[in-house]
Protein backbone atom coordinates (compact mmCIF):
# COMPACT_ATOMS: atom_id res chain seq x y z
CA UNK A 1 0.00 0.00 0.00
CA UNK A 2 2.72 2.37 1.04
CA UNK A 3 4.60 1.45 -2.08
CA UNK A 4 1.59 2.37 -4.21
CA UNK A 5 1.21 5.67 -2.38
CA UNK A 6 4.87 6.35 -2.93
CA UNK A 7 4.29 5.54 -6.59
CA UNK A 8 1.51 8.10 -6.77
CA UNK A 9 3.73 10.61 -5.00
CA UNK A 10 6.48 10.03 -7.52
CA UNK A 11 3.95 10.32 -10.35
CA UNK A 12 2.73 13.66 -8.98
CA UNK A 13 6.32 14.89 -8.77
CA UNK A 14 7.04 13.66 -12.26
CA UNK A 15 3.92 15.35 -13.61
CA UNK A 16 4.99 18.56 -11.93
CA UNK A 17 8.30 18.24 -13.69
CA UNK A 18 7.02 17.47 -17.16
CA UNK A 19 3.91 19.63 -17.30
CA UNK A 20 5.91 22.87 -17.53
CA UNK A 21 8.18 21.37 -20.16
CA UNK A 22 5.56 19.84 -22.40
CA UNK A 23 2.43 21.91 -21.98
CA UNK A 24 3.95 25.30 -21.44
CA UNK A 25 7.70 25.32 -21.94
CA UNK A 26 7.58 23.57 -25.30
CA UNK A 27 4.98 25.81 -26.95
CA UNK A 28 6.30 29.00 -25.34
CA UNK A 29 9.88 28.24 -26.33
CA UNK A 30 8.61 27.46 -29.81
CA UNK A 31 6.77 30.76 -29.95
CA UNK A 32 9.82 32.64 -28.67
CA UNK A 33 12.01 30.94 -31.28
CA UNK A 34 9.51 31.81 -34.03
CA UNK A 35 9.50 35.47 -32.95
CA UNK A 36 13.31 35.44 -32.89
CA UNK A 37 13.29 34.04 -36.44
CA UNK A 38 10.75 36.64 -37.55
CA UNK A 39 12.89 39.42 -36.06
CA UNK A 40 15.97 38.08 -37.82
CA UNK A 41 14.34 37.50 -41.20
CA UNK A 42 12.07 40.54 -41.27
CA UNK A 43 12.83 44.12 -42.22
CA UNK A 44 14.41 46.57 -39.82
CA UNK A 45 14.59 50.24 -40.72
CA UNK A 46 13.68 52.02 -37.50
CA UNK A 47 13.30 48.74 -35.60
CA UNK A 48 9.75 49.55 -34.48
CA UNK A 49 8.26 46.66 -36.47
CA UNK A 50 10.70 44.01 -35.30
CA UNK A 51 10.18 45.07 -31.68
CA UNK A 52 6.39 44.82 -31.90
CA UNK A 53 5.93 41.05 -31.91
CA UNK A 54 3.62 39.70 -29.23
CA UNK A 55 3.07 36.15 -27.94
CA UNK A 56 -0.34 35.70 -26.37
CA UNK A 57 -0.98 32.57 -24.31
CA UNK A 58 -4.19 31.68 -22.47
CA UNK A 59 -2.76 33.10 -19.26
CA UNK A 60 -0.11 35.64 -20.20
CA UNK A 61 1.04 38.00 -22.91
CA UNK A 62 4.72 38.36 -23.68
CA UNK A 63 6.31 41.27 -25.53
CA UNK A 64 9.79 42.49 -26.32
CA UNK A 65 11.29 44.89 -23.80
CA UNK A 66 10.01 48.40 -24.70
CA UNK A 67 7.55 47.12 -27.30
CA UNK A 68 7.03 49.26 -30.40
CA UNK A 69 10.18 51.27 -29.82
CA UNK A 70 12.97 51.48 -32.38
CA UNK A 71 16.40 49.96 -32.21
CA UNK A 72 18.02 46.58 -32.73
CA UNK A 73 15.70 43.57 -32.31
CA UNK A 74 15.12 42.93 -28.61
CA UNK A 75 14.28 39.33 -27.77
CA UNK A 76 11.26 38.18 -25.83
CA UNK A 77 12.49 36.59 -22.60
CA UNK A 78 11.65 32.93 -22.06
CA UNK A 79 9.46 32.75 -18.94
CA UNK A 80 9.94 30.22 -16.15
CA UNK A 81 6.71 28.73 -14.75
CA UNK A 82 6.15 25.69 -12.51
CA UNK A 83 3.72 22.89 -13.32
CA UNK A 84 1.51 23.70 -10.33
CA UNK A 85 1.24 27.33 -11.42
CA UNK A 86 0.15 26.23 -14.86
CA UNK A 87 -2.35 23.66 -13.59
CA UNK A 88 -3.89 26.16 -11.17
CA UNK A 89 -4.17 28.91 -13.76
CA UNK A 90 -6.68 29.39 -16.53
CA UNK A 91 -4.18 27.68 -18.76
CA UNK A 92 -5.87 24.29 -18.99
CA UNK A 93 -9.48 25.39 -18.54
CA UNK A 94 -9.94 26.32 -22.15
CA UNK A 95 -8.35 25.45 -25.43
CA UNK A 96 -4.60 25.92 -25.49
CA UNK A 97 -3.89 28.48 -28.12
CA UNK A 98 -0.69 30.41 -28.60
CA UNK A 99 -1.11 33.47 -30.71
CA UNK A 100 1.75 35.37 -32.33
CA UNK A 101 1.00 38.73 -33.84
CA UNK A 102 2.62 42.05 -34.57
CA UNK A 103 1.31 45.12 -32.79
CA UNK A 104 3.35 47.71 -34.67
CA UNK A 105 2.61 51.41 -34.32
CA UNK A 106 0.92 53.38 -37.11
CA UNK A 107 2.57 55.87 -39.43
CA UNK A 108 1.38 59.43 -39.99
CA UNK A 109 -1.21 58.18 -42.50
CA UNK A 110 -2.70 55.87 -39.90
CA UNK A 111 -1.40 52.72 -41.60
CA UNK A 112 0.38 50.22 -39.33
CA UNK A 113 4.03 49.65 -40.20
CA UNK A 114 3.34 45.93 -40.38
CA UNK A 115 1.18 46.34 -43.49
CA UNK A 116 4.26 47.57 -45.38
CA UNK A 117 6.73 45.31 -43.56
CA UNK A 118 4.73 42.19 -44.45
CA UNK A 119 4.44 43.36 -48.10
CA UNK A 120 0.68 43.46 -47.81
CA UNK A 121 0.14 46.90 -49.31
CA UNK A 122 1.99 49.19 -51.65
CA UNK A 123 3.50 52.47 -50.65
CA UNK A 124 5.89 55.18 -51.74
CA UNK A 125 9.03 54.48 -49.78
CA UNK A 126 11.81 57.01 -50.00
CA UNK A 127 14.70 58.10 -47.87
CA UNK A 128 14.47 61.45 -46.16
CA UNK A 129 15.87 63.11 -43.06
CA UNK A 130 12.66 62.36 -41.16
CA UNK A 131 12.73 58.56 -41.62
CA UNK A 132 16.50 58.47 -41.85
CA UNK A 133 18.79 58.49 -44.86
CA UNK A 134 19.90 54.97 -44.00
CA UNK A 135 18.51 52.18 -41.80
CA UNK A 136 18.62 53.17 -38.16
CA UNK A 137 19.56 49.70 -36.99
CA UNK A 138 22.78 47.80 -37.50
CA UNK A 139 20.72 44.84 -38.68
CA UNK A 140 19.10 46.99 -41.36
CA UNK A 141 22.36 48.58 -42.49
CA UNK A 142 23.93 45.14 -42.82
CA UNK A 143 20.95 43.82 -44.77
CA UNK A 144 20.86 46.53 -47.45
CA UNK A 145 24.33 45.59 -48.66
CA UNK A 146 24.60 43.19 -51.57
CA UNK A 147 21.50 41.71 -53.17
CA UNK A 148 19.15 43.99 -51.28
CA UNK A 149 20.20 47.10 -53.20
CA UNK A 150 19.21 47.94 -56.80
CA UNK A 151 20.88 50.46 -59.08
CA UNK A 152 17.53 51.98 -60.04
CA UNK A 153 14.85 53.60 -57.93
CA UNK A 154 11.59 52.01 -56.91
CA UNK A 155 8.47 51.92 -58.98
CA UNK A 156 5.91 54.20 -57.40
CA UNK A 157 3.91 52.83 -55.81
CA UNK A 158 5.62 49.59 -54.90
CA UNK A 159 5.72 47.02 -52.16
CA UNK A 160 8.43 47.44 -49.56
CA UNK A 161 10.48 44.52 -50.82
CA UNK A 162 10.06 45.31 -54.51
CA UNK A 163 13.17 47.31 -55.40
CA UNK A 164 14.38 48.58 -58.76
CA UNK A 165 12.43 49.16 -61.95
CA UNK A 166 12.01 52.89 -61.39
CA UNK A 167 14.13 56.01 -61.88
CA UNK A 168 17.45 54.97 -63.53
CA UNK A 169 19.21 57.89 -61.83
CA UNK A 170 18.35 56.64 -58.38
CA UNK A 171 18.94 53.64 -56.16
CA UNK A 172 16.67 51.61 -53.95
CA UNK A 173 17.17 49.12 -51.16
CA UNK A 174 15.34 46.94 -48.70
CA UNK A 175 16.21 45.39 -45.37
CA UNK A 176 14.46 42.05 -46.09
CA UNK A 177 13.50 40.29 -49.33
CA UNK A 178 10.06 40.57 -50.86
CA UNK A 179 7.59 38.10 -49.34
CA UNK A 180 9.95 37.10 -46.54
CA UNK A 181 6.98 36.41 -44.27
CA UNK A 182 5.02 33.87 -46.38
CA UNK A 183 8.33 32.24 -47.27
CA UNK A 184 9.07 31.67 -43.58
CA UNK A 185 5.55 30.51 -42.79
CA UNK A 186 4.93 28.41 -45.89
CA UNK A 187 8.44 27.35 -46.79
CA UNK A 188 8.89 24.87 -43.97
CA UNK A 189 11.12 26.90 -41.66
CA UNK A 190 8.39 27.49 -39.08
CA UNK A 191 7.67 23.75 -39.02
CA UNK A 192 11.34 23.09 -38.38
CA UNK A 193 11.39 25.60 -35.50
CA UNK A 194 8.34 23.92 -33.95
CA UNK A 195 9.84 20.45 -34.30
CA UNK A 196 13.20 21.41 -32.81
CA UNK A 197 11.71 23.20 -29.80
CA UNK A 198 9.12 20.50 -29.07
CA UNK A 199 11.80 17.81 -29.36
CA UNK A 200 13.83 19.76 -26.81
CA UNK A 201 10.78 19.88 -24.50
CA UNK A 202 10.22 16.13 -24.80
CA UNK A 203 13.89 15.41 -24.15
CA UNK A 204 13.85 17.78 -21.17
CA UNK A 205 10.83 15.99 -19.67
CA UNK A 206 12.56 12.62 -20.14
CA UNK A 207 15.65 13.98 -18.44
CA UNK A 208 13.67 15.39 -15.51
CA UNK A 209 11.81 12.15 -14.89
CA UNK A 210 14.95 10.10 -15.51
CA UNK A 211 13.04 8.03 -18.07
CA UNK A 212 10.21 6.97 -15.73
CA UNK A 213 7.59 8.55 -18.02
CA UNK A 214 7.82 7.69 -21.70
CA UNK B 1 17.64 20.04 -57.77
CA UNK B 2 15.98 21.71 -60.70
CA UNK B 3 14.55 24.99 -59.52
CA UNK B 4 13.63 25.91 -63.05
CA UNK B 5 11.29 22.95 -63.41
CA UNK B 6 9.67 23.74 -60.06
CA UNK B 7 9.06 27.32 -61.08
CA UNK B 8 7.69 26.19 -64.43
CA UNK B 9 5.14 23.99 -62.69
CA UNK B 10 3.35 27.02 -61.32
CA UNK B 11 4.26 29.77 -63.77
CA UNK B 12 3.26 28.04 -67.01
CA UNK B 13 -0.33 27.18 -66.01
CA UNK B 14 -0.89 30.68 -64.62
CA UNK B 15 0.47 32.28 -67.78
CA UNK B 16 -1.75 30.06 -69.92
CA UNK B 17 -4.87 30.66 -67.83
CA UNK B 18 -4.58 34.45 -67.76
CA UNK B 19 -3.52 34.51 -71.40
CA UNK B 20 -6.67 32.63 -72.35
CA UNK B 21 -8.93 35.27 -70.84
CA UNK B 22 -10.54 37.79 -73.12
CA UNK B 23 -8.94 40.26 -72.99
CA UNK B 24 -5.74 38.52 -71.89
CA UNK B 25 -4.34 39.74 -68.59
CA UNK B 26 -0.55 40.23 -68.44
CA UNK B 27 1.30 38.23 -65.80
CA UNK B 28 4.64 39.35 -64.37
CA UNK B 29 6.93 36.93 -62.58
CA UNK B 30 10.03 37.34 -60.42
CA UNK B 31 12.85 39.44 -61.82
CA UNK B 32 10.65 40.98 -64.48
CA UNK B 33 10.47 44.67 -63.86
CA UNK B 34 8.01 45.42 -66.61
CA UNK B 35 5.07 45.63 -64.21
CA UNK B 36 3.72 49.03 -65.09
CA UNK B 37 4.22 51.71 -62.47
CA UNK B 38 1.15 53.89 -62.05
CA UNK B 39 -0.65 51.73 -64.56
CA UNK B 40 -4.40 51.84 -64.63
CA UNK B 41 -4.70 48.62 -66.60
CA UNK B 42 -5.08 45.37 -64.72
CA UNK B 43 -2.23 42.92 -64.34
CA UNK B 44 -1.08 39.99 -62.23
CA UNK B 45 2.13 39.64 -60.28
CA UNK B 46 3.36 36.19 -59.25
CA UNK B 47 6.23 35.63 -56.82
CA UNK B 48 7.55 32.13 -56.22
CA UNK B 49 9.88 31.89 -53.23
CA UNK B 50 11.91 28.96 -51.95
CA UNK B 51 12.04 28.09 -48.26
CA UNK B 52 13.72 24.84 -47.29
CA UNK B 53 15.21 23.02 -50.24
CA UNK B 54 15.50 19.80 -48.32
CA UNK B 55 15.00 18.72 -44.78
CA UNK B 56 16.83 15.44 -44.03
CA UNK B 57 14.83 14.79 -40.85
CA UNK B 58 11.62 14.78 -42.85
CA UNK B 59 12.77 12.93 -45.91
CA UNK B 60 15.87 11.33 -47.27
CA UNK B 61 15.23 12.94 -50.64
CA UNK B 62 17.50 15.81 -51.46
CA UNK B 63 15.31 16.93 -54.34
CA UNK B 64 12.48 18.13 -52.19
CA UNK B 65 11.77 21.84 -52.10
CA UNK B 66 9.22 23.87 -50.19
CA UNK B 67 8.25 27.46 -50.51
CA UNK B 68 5.52 29.99 -51.03
CA UNK B 69 3.54 31.27 -53.98
CA UNK B 70 2.21 34.80 -53.68
CA UNK B 71 -0.21 36.04 -56.31
CA UNK B 72 -1.26 39.67 -56.43
CA UNK B 73 -4.02 40.82 -58.75
CA UNK B 74 -4.18 44.49 -59.64
CA UNK B 75 -7.41 45.91 -61.03
CA UNK B 76 -8.84 49.34 -61.52
CA UNK B 77 -9.44 51.27 -58.33
CA UNK B 78 -12.85 52.60 -57.45
CA UNK B 79 -14.81 50.00 -59.40
CA UNK B 80 -15.61 47.54 -56.62
CA UNK B 81 -14.03 44.15 -55.96
CA UNK B 82 -15.91 42.15 -58.59
CA UNK B 83 -13.32 42.17 -61.37
CA UNK B 84 -10.51 41.50 -58.92
CA UNK B 85 -12.35 38.55 -57.45
CA UNK B 86 -13.06 37.15 -60.92
CA UNK B 87 -9.33 37.16 -61.69
CA UNK B 88 -8.55 35.71 -58.26
CA UNK B 89 -10.88 32.83 -59.09
CA UNK B 90 -8.79 32.09 -62.17
CA UNK B 91 -5.65 31.99 -60.05
CA UNK B 92 -7.24 29.79 -57.37
CA UNK B 93 -8.53 27.39 -60.03
CA UNK B 94 -5.01 27.02 -61.42
CA UNK B 95 -3.54 26.37 -57.97
CA UNK B 96 -6.19 23.78 -57.20
CA UNK B 97 -5.59 22.07 -60.53
CA UNK B 98 -1.90 21.71 -59.64
CA UNK B 99 -2.92 19.25 -56.95
CA UNK B 100 -4.47 16.93 -59.56
CA UNK B 101 -1.06 15.83 -60.80
CA UNK B 102 -0.01 12.26 -60.09
CA UNK B 103 3.41 11.19 -58.96
CA UNK B 104 5.25 9.40 -61.74
CA UNK B 105 8.84 8.35 -62.09
CA UNK B 106 10.10 11.40 -63.93
CA UNK B 107 9.43 15.11 -63.96
CA UNK B 108 8.46 17.26 -61.02
CA UNK B 109 5.73 16.34 -58.58
CA UNK B 110 4.07 19.48 -57.25
CA UNK B 111 1.49 19.99 -54.51
CA UNK B 112 0.14 23.19 -53.04
CA UNK B 113 -1.24 23.64 -49.53
CA UNK B 114 -4.07 25.70 -48.12
CA UNK B 115 -4.66 28.96 -49.90
CA UNK B 116 -4.63 32.02 -47.66
CA UNK B 117 -6.85 34.91 -48.60
CA UNK B 118 -7.89 36.70 -50.59
CA UNK B 119 -7.07 39.91 -48.83
CA UNK B 120 -7.70 43.24 -50.48
CA UNK B 121 -5.99 46.55 -50.07
CA UNK B 122 -5.77 49.98 -51.51
CA UNK B 123 -4.52 53.27 -50.17
CA UNK B 124 -4.98 56.82 -51.31
CA UNK B 125 -1.93 57.09 -53.51
CA UNK B 126 -1.66 53.84 -55.46
CA UNK B 127 -3.90 53.86 -58.50
CA UNK B 128 -4.85 50.17 -58.31
CA UNK B 129 -6.94 47.88 -56.14
CA UNK B 130 -4.94 44.83 -55.04
CA UNK B 131 -6.17 41.35 -54.16
CA UNK B 132 -3.67 38.89 -52.76
CA UNK B 133 -3.55 35.16 -52.09
CA UNK B 134 -0.68 33.01 -50.96
CA UNK B 135 -0.10 29.33 -50.49
CA UNK B 136 2.62 26.86 -49.67
CA UNK B 137 4.00 24.24 -52.02
CA UNK B 138 6.04 21.09 -51.86
CA UNK B 139 7.85 20.04 -55.01
CA UNK B 140 9.75 16.83 -55.60
CA UNK B 141 12.08 16.60 -58.56
CA UNK B 142 11.91 12.97 -59.66
CA UNK B 143 14.50 13.03 -62.42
Amino acid sequence: MLGKLNGFGQLAKDLDRIVPSLLFGGPVNTAVQIVTDLQDKGPSWSGKFSNSWVIKTPSKTFTCPSPGQGGEPRRIQRPSVSGREILSSQFLKDSIIFEIYNNSPHNFSGVPYKAYALDEIEGRSYRNPLWGLEPQTQKGRKAVKGSNTANTGRKRPAKRGDIGGGDPNSMSSRTAPLDWFPTYIQGGEINRAIRIEMDKAVNESKRRTQGRLK
Amino acid sequence: MNYQSIRAQVENPLLTAFGALSPAVPVFFDNITAAPANSTTEYVRVNVTFGLTNDPTLTSSVDNARGAIVIRIFTEKGKGPSRNQTLLTTAVDVLETLNNGTKGTTGTYFKVGAINGPSFSTTETPPMFMGRIDTSYVATVLS
